[in-house]
C-alpha cells in the first residue's frame, strides 16, 4: 500500500465543463520522492491544491479519491479533504507572497509549532529560530524577527521550508521550490529535502518543470500535460525507456535543446479525447477517446492508445 | 519612519495654504452680495455702502487677500455679519458638538460595518451575505435628510422614545463644566451620570441617522478587502500549515485587511466633518455645520470662510493620523526593506 494514493482527480472551472485535471492518477511512496513534471500550465499545481483541498474559489473537485495509508480523505460530498498538516502539508511556488506580511517569520514558524507539536510560546519561538538555523539561515535570530519584505526570496523559500518541516508531515508537497534561486542556493534545498525524507521517511511530491532535477532528486517521476498524466514511473524507465509520444518528445526536446518549440507556454490543449492530441505525429481514431494509464511494464505506466493497442494485440 | 512622519507634516502645511487661497476666490465668486443681504430688505443705498465699507468689501481684491491670509495664520478669521462675532471664536465654540456627533456617529457605523462586513465575507454567497448586501444597498441610497424625518416621526413623535430634534440637552439644563466639550465624557468625568444618560439620549437620533448611512461604505469595503485577504496566496499558506479558521479570519484576514478598512473610516470621518449640515439642520443641533447653513442663507462670507477652512485643517489633521496608523498596522511601510544575514 502507498503513502499516498490519487486516483482518478478530476478538476474543473466551476459552470463549465472543460476539465483542467483529468483522471490523474499516482503515488508517493513512503521515504521515497515522486516528481512531477511538466510545462507550465500543465496542472502540477492545480494537482496539488487539489489534494491539499486549497483550491481557488471557482474550481472545484469533481472526482477522485485521495488515500493516505489506505485512508479515502476526500469527504462523500466531495467538497473537502479530511486532513491535517500533521497529516500533509505544502511548500508553495511564490514563498513571499506565500508568507503573512503582517507577521514576523519567527511568528510565522513558531505558530505552526505549535498548532502541530503541540508546543507552547515560548518553546515554540525558541525552536522557530534554531530552525532557521537548520535550514541554513544565517543570523537566524535576527532573522526570526524580520517580517518577509525584509527578506530575500531565497530566504523567505527557506522560511517556508522551515514552516513546512514544522509540521512534521507525512507526506510533503514541494510546488517548485528552487524557482528563480541561485544554483548554490538550490542544492542547499535539495540537500534539506533529501535529509528531511531520510530522517522522517516521509514521501515527497517534488514539482518542478525541470527534468534535470528530477533526475537528481526523485525516486519515481509522473510526466504531466494538459491535466492527463502522460507517464508515470521509476525515473529509469520514464527516462530511458519512454512510452508516451509526449515524453519522447519533451526529451528529445531536451537533448535538441536548441530548439525554440519548447519553450512554447501553449496551453490550448485538446479539449476533447488525448490532450496531446493536436500536437502527437501518431494520433488516429482511436485518440478521440480519452486514453487512461495502462501499464507497460512492472509500476511504469502511460495513457496512450499506441500502447493499449501494443497490448491488446501482444495478449491476443 | 521619521523621515516619512516628516514628509507627510510638510505636505500638511503646503494643503491647508492651498485651502485658504482656494477657499478666498471660491468664496468671492459665490452668487449674491453679502452687503445688501447684511443691510436687509429696507435699506437704501447709503446703509449698503457703509455696510461695504465697513466690513472691507470694496478693497480691490489683493488687498483684500492679503488681509484675510494673514488673518487666517495670526488667529484672525474675521468677524460675521450675521451675527458680529469673531468668526474662529463662534466657531470653536460650536465645533465640540460637531465633533461628539461625528464621534459617536462613525463609531456607531464601525460597529455595525466592520463586524456585518467580516461575517459577510466570511459565510460569502450565503443568505448571511445577501442579507448585509441588502443593508449596504439601503444605507447608500436612503436619504439623509428622509431617515432623520422618518426617526423623528416615529421614536419622537409617535412613541416618544426620544426627545425632540432640538439642541444637545432637555432646556434649561446646565451643561456639564467644558473639559472635552464632549457632553457625555464631561458628564461622565464629573461623576453626573444622569447627565449622560440626557446627552446620549439626545444623541440618539441623529447619530443613529448617520451611524446607519455611514455604516454602508464601511461594511463594502470591509468585505471587499475581507475577501481579498481571505483568498491571497499567505491565507492558503496559513491552511495548509493548519492554522484554524477563527485565527484565520482574523490574525491572517482581518488583520491584513486594516489597511483599506481604516481608508473607509477615515473618509467617513472627513465626510462627517463637513458633511452633517442636513443633520444638523435637522436635529437643531447647535454645531458648526448648523452655522454654516445659517451663513450660507445670509452671504456670510467671513463666517463661511472660516467653517471652510476649519474642516479643511480637520481634513488634512485625519488625513495625518491615517497615515500615522498606517506606518503603525502595516510593517511594510514602518519599516525599511532587508535584513540581510
Ligand atoms: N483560478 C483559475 N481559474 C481558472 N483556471 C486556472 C486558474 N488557475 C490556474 N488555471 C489554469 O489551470 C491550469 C493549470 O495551472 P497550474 O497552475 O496548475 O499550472 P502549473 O503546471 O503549476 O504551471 P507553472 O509551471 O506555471 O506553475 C492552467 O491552464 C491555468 O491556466
Ligand atoms: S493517445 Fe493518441 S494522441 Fe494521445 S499520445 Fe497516444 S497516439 Fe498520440
Ligand atoms: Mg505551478
Amino acid at each position: 500500500m502507498s503513502l499516498l494514493e490519487v486516483s482518478g482527480l478530476t478538476v474543473g472551472v466551476e459552470h463549465s465543463p472543460h476539465a483542467l485535471l483529468r483522471d490523474v492518477d499516482f503515488t508517493v511512496e513512503a521515504g521515497q520522492i515522486m516528481g512531477l513534471v511538466g510545462e507550465s500550465g500543465s496542472g502540477k499545481t492545480m494537482s496539488a491544491l487539489a489534494i491539499m483541498d486549497l483550491l481557488p474559489a471557482g474550481i472545484e473537485r469533481r472526482a477522485g479519491t485521495v488515500r493516505l495509508d489506505g485512508r479515502d480523505l476526500v469527504a462523500q460530498d466531495r467538497e473537502t479533504v479530511d486532513r491535517n498538516a500533521n497529516d500533509m502539508t505544502m511548500i508553495f511556488q511564490h514563498p513571499r507572497s506565500a508568507l503573512n506580511p503582517t507577521m514576523r517569520v519567527g511568528r510565522q514558524i513558531g505558530r505552526a509549532l505549535e498548532i502541530n507539536q503541540d508546543m507552547g510560546r515560548a518553546a515554540a519561538r525558541s525552536r522557530a529560530t534554531e530552525m532557521l538555523n537548520h535550514v541554513g539561515i544565517p543570523g537566524a535570530d535576527r532573522v526570526a524577527r524580520a517580517y518577509p519584505h525584509q527578506l530575500s526570496g531565497g530566504m523567505c523559500q527557506r522560511v517556508m521550508i522551515a514552516m513546512a518541516l514544522a509540521c512534521r508531515p507525512r507526506v510533503l508537497i514541494a510546488d517548485e521550490p528552487t524557482t528563480a534561486l541561485d544554483v548554490t542556493i538550490q542544492a542547499q534545498i535539495f540537500d534539506l529535502i533529501n535529509d528531511l525524507v531520510e530522517e522522517t521517511g516521509c514521501g515527497v511530491l517534488f514539482i518542478t518543470h525541470d527534468l534535470g532535477a528530477i533526475a537528481e532528486m526523485c525516486d519515481r517521476v509522473t510526466v504531466l500535460y494538459g491535466g492527463q498524466v502522460m507517464e508515470t514511473g521509476d525515473v529509469r524507465q520514464v527516462f530511458t525507456d519512454s512510452r508516451h509520444p509526449y515524453t519522447q518528445f519533451l526529451f528529445d526536446a531536451v537533448v535538441r535543446e536548441a530548439d525554440p518549440s519548447v519553450e512554447e507556454k501553449d496551453v490550448n490543449f485538446a479539449l476533447q479525447g488525448c490532450r496531446f492530441g493536436h500536437r502527437c505525429p501518431y494520433a488516429f481514431d482511436a485518440c478521440a477517446e480519452f486514453p487512461l494509464l495502462r501499464e507497460v511494464d512492472t509500476g511504469h505506466l502511460t495513457s496512450c492508445f499506441l500502447h493499449q493497442k501494443e497490448n491488446a494485440l501482444g495478449s491476443a | 519612519m521619521g523621515r516619512y512622519l516628516g514628509k507627510r507634516l510638510l505636505i500638511s502645511v503646503a494643503t491647508i495654504v492651498g485651502i485658504v487661497v482656494i477657499v478666498f476666490f471660491i468664496v468671492r465668486v459665490l452668487p449674491g452680495d453679502a452687503a445688501i443681504a447684511r443691510a436687509g430688505p429696507y435699506a437704501n443705498e447709503e446703509k449698503v455702502a457703509e455696510i461695504r465699507d465697513k466690513y472691507g468689501f470694496d478693497d480691490p481684491m489683493p488687498v483684500q487677500f492679503v488681509d484675510y491670509f494673514t488673518g487666517v495664520f495670526t488667529g484672525d478669521f474675521g468677524v460675521s455679519i450675521r451675527t458680529d462675532g469673531d468668526v474662529l471664536e463662534e466657531l470653536l465654540i460650536r465645533l465640540p458638538a460637531s465633533l461628539e456627533l461625528a464621534f459617536y456617529s462613525v463609531l456607531m457605523a464601525t460597529l455595525v460595518g466592520i463586524p456585518l462586513g467580516i461575517l459577510a465575507a466570511a459565510r460569502r454567497g450565503t443568505w448571511i451575505d445577501g442579507g448585509a448586501r441588502v443593508f449596504a444597498v439601503f444605507g447608500s441610497s436612503m436619504a439623509l435628510f428622509w431617515l432623520g424625518l422618518l426617526l423623528i416621526y416615529f421614536f419622537f413623535f409617535r412613541l416618544r422614545w426620544f426627545p425632540g430634534p432640538i439642541d444637545r440637552l432637555p432646556i434649561g439644563t446646565e451643561p456639564p463644566p467644558m473639559i472635552t466639550g464632549f457632553y457625555t465624557f464631561d458628564a461622565a468625568l464629573r461623576g453626573d451620570f444622569g447627565l449622560v444618560f440626557e446627552a446620549f439620549r439626545y444623541l440618539a437620533l441623529p447619530v443613529i441617522t448617520l451611524g446607519f448611512v455611514l455604516a454602508a461604505p464601511i461594511l463594502k469595503m470591509v468585505r471587499a478587502s475581507m475577501i481579498e485577504a481571505l483568498d491571497s496566496e499567505h491565507v492558503r499558506t496559513a491552511r495548509a500549515i493548519g492554522v484554524p479558521p477563527r485565527s484565520i479570519l482574523f490574525r491572517d484576514g482581518f488583520r491584513n485587511a486594516l489597511l483599506p478598512v481604516i481608508t473607509a473610516i477615515g473618509i467617513v470621518f472627513g465626510y462627517m466633518l463637513g458633511g452633517n449640515i442636513i443633520v444638523e439642520f435637522l436635529f437643531a443641533w447647535p454645531g458648526v455645520g448648523r452655522y454654516a447653513y445659517s451663513a450660507i442663507q445670509v452671504n456670510d462670507l467671513e463666517a463661511l470662510q472660516g467653517f471652510v477652512i476649519m474642516v479643511g485643517i480637520l481634513y488634512v489633521i485625519l488625513n495625518v493620523v491615517i497615515d500615522v496608523s498606517y506606518a503603525w498596522i502595516d510593517p511594510r511601510i514602518r519599516l525599511g526593506k532587508k535584513v540581510s544575514s
